[in-house]
């Protein structure tokens, strides 16, 4: 018979540390299964975060490299410049790449480096156990308060900001929610590192992910959740396109 | 013999950091230091399998040199006061991860904005500890145009061999200071010693993983740093003895402050003092031996001298003593004066 599903080749069956009804392991599927598809496996090397990312370790075969909180974009930076026919990427949380790493993910971007920005965008803090994160929606309880607009601001919409920059080659949304979201998903993931792997160009692609643990919310209800609070503030979709 | 060429400090530091095989810089704007990367970046990016990148700021610069060495290259940062403060998450990350790296910090006031005047106010911060956690870097304190190109060009491979980080503290004074240089020959980038730990070196098969592990793998990490820091301590402690030899009172001093105080020692030499110079090189790991050794029955005085307040250098003489009974004495300023020949003359002659 034939086998239509399985554990990508460079992936385990290792159980992580990660709450039920989490998505960031479908974002390393996605990654793993990309990088299989463009045979850059061995290629590749991953910058990562601090953050629930971690928790991943030892569940795929890819070259890692630590990054302190925030400056995955600038290590890749390093990286990527050294070694120019390697793919390079970053995986970073919306608080690590949007908050205490904002400039360096800006100005990576911005500088057109060669190399692929991957953030996973759950409106929270989650390994710190639910904080208010630069993403976290108008209205949205986190353990250092709800957000309002008139003293912590809106919710930043990053992949909209860098998609007006000149220098990146791609830049887009997607969500890990339903199957139908998660195809998007891989398919903008497969352009985003074919825009690096061919053009050497940057790009960055921002993961609407699931956080039920922080948010408080079922697993169960989490798509219910999105669909209703995140999407309509968070569009998925392509900001800007080589393709 | 290579042929002498007058330069500023930092642009001999830089030169000399090329020729021993810096692959990447990256650094931000920040006086006294800005020449280094300015002279990198005229020159850099138009070498072969080289780079550099202005960081958007010393936090982003230091992250990218980690990043470059971490996947294979030698790689140098530098920067001053404040901006070292702001690397410092990074060095401790360099620390953690065992990445090799060159960082220069050419010594400006402080605390906080301080001044661009020449300091060695940076001493503690630099020797103590590489940012939070409390691992060490290799330190060198030239305090010749010559010593520090030739200090560059050694830190590399010493911050190879160790998995290190290395750095050089100059300061205002010696990063702008002109001499005559005699700088070492280009070392060919491919015959670089091998780097077995990165991804270009594994074994096939066996994935680059640069982090911290597990706490009981942390620990066993951290007691085997501990015991190359007693090596260095052992056999790297570098020192200058200039004119101990019989000398009565002994002035210890690093860098600049150190060069400032030959030219009185030679005066008061002239005429007829027993007066000496203890200059430690590596200010870490410290030559406490130069001063444990000491002879108290010969030596009557012994004065530190820095360009600091408060005092820094002094504390780690006054620990190498260990409770000699030598008298001690310190003499120090710093925020922004360097000390004068006149006035370390006339300091000493209140010892003879």
């Amino acid at each position: 018979m034939e086998k239509v599903f399985g554990i990508p080749e460079g992936m385990n069956d290792k159980k992580t540390a990660f709450c039920p009804g989490c998505t960031h392991m479908t974002a390393y599927r996605l990654i793993v299964e990309c990088l299989n598809e463009l045979g850059e496996r061995d290629n590749a090397i991953l910058c990562r975060p601090i953050g629930c990312s971690l928790n991943a370790d030892g569940s795929f075969d890819i070259h890692t490299i630590q990054s302190m909180h925030g400056r995955a974009s600038a290590v890749a930076t390093g990286v990527s410049r050294m070694n120019p026919t390697k793919t390079v990427m970053s995986y970073q949380g919306d608080g690590d790449a949007i908050s205490i790493g904002v400039a360096e993910t800006l100005y990576a971007a911005n500088r057109g480096e060669k190399m692929t920005a991957i953030v996973i965008n759950n409106q929270i803090y989650g390994m710190t156990g639910g904080q208010m994160s630069p993403t976290t929606l108008i209205g949205q309880r986190s353990t250092t308060g709800v957000r309002r607009a008139d003293d912590t601001g809106y919710p930043l919409r990053f992949a909209e900001w860098l998609g007006q920059l000149e220098a990146p080659g791609y830049v887009a949304r997607a969500a890990l929610y339903t199957p139908k979201d998660i195809m998007q998903a891989k398919k903008f993931l497969l352009k985003a590192l074919r825009c690096q792997k061919e053009l050497g160009r940057y790009s960055y692609i921002e993961f609407l992910s699931f956080c039920p643990t922080n948010w408080g919310v079922q697993p169960k209800d989490c798509l219910k959740y999105c669909q209703e609070n995140v999407l309509p503030v968070f569009p998925v979709g392509e900001f800007k396109s080589c393709f | 013999m290579a042929k002498k060429e007058v330069m500023q400090g930092n642009e001999a530091l830089a030169e000399s950091a090329l020729r021993a095989g810096c692959r990447f810089f990256a650094g931000y704007p920040i006086t006294p230091q800005t020449e280094i990367t300015e002279y990198l970046a005229a020159k850099m990016n138009d070498m072969p399998d080289r780079a550099f990148v202005q960081g958007e700021s010393e936090l982003a610069s230091i992250n990218m040199v980690y990043g470059a060495s971490g996947s294979g290259a030698r790689a140098m940062t530098a920067t001053a006061g404040q901006g070292l403060a702001l690397m410092a998450e990074g060095m401790s990350q360099l620390a953690d991860a065992q990445v090799p790296a060159v960082i220069v910090d050419v010594q400006r006031g402080g605390p906080g904005n301080g001044g661009t005047a020449p300091s060695q106010g940076d001493y503690n911060f630099v020797t103590k500890s590489l940012g939070h956690g409390g691992f060490h870097a290799f330190v060198f304190g030239p305090s010749t145009v010559q010593e520090t190109a030739d200090m560059v060009y050694e830190a590399f491979d010493i911050a190879d061999e160790y998995r290190c980080v290395v750095m050089i503290m100059t300061d205002g004074m010696l990063g702008h200071l002109i001499e005559s240089v005699e700088l070492k020959p280009y070392r060919d980038l491919k015959a670089l010693p091998p780097r077995p730990w990165t991804e270009k070196g594994n074994p096939e098969g066996r994935k680059l993983q640069i982090c911290g592990g597990q706490p009981d793998i942390e620990l066993e990490k951290a007691r085997r740093i501990e015991k190359i820091y007693e090596k260095w301590e052992r056999e790297l402690a570098r020192v200058e003895h200039f004119m101990t030899d019989d000398a009565e009172v002994i002035l210890a001093a690093w860098g600049t402050v150190a060069r400032t105080a030959k030219t009185a020692i030679r005066k008061l030499r002239a005429e007829g003092h027993k007066i000496g110079l203890i200059r430690p090189i590596t200010i870490y790991p410290f030559p406490v031996a130069a001063f444990a050794e000491l002879d108290e029955k010969r030596v009557r005085h012994l004065i530190t001298m820095e360009n600091a307040t408060p005092a820094q250098f002094h504390l780690d003489v006054k620990a190498a003593l260990g409770g000699k009974p030598i008298p001690l004495s310190t003499y120090h300023r710093g925020m922004g004066s360097e000390l004068s020949v006149e006035e370390i003359e006339e300091q000493l002659r209140g010892l003879l």
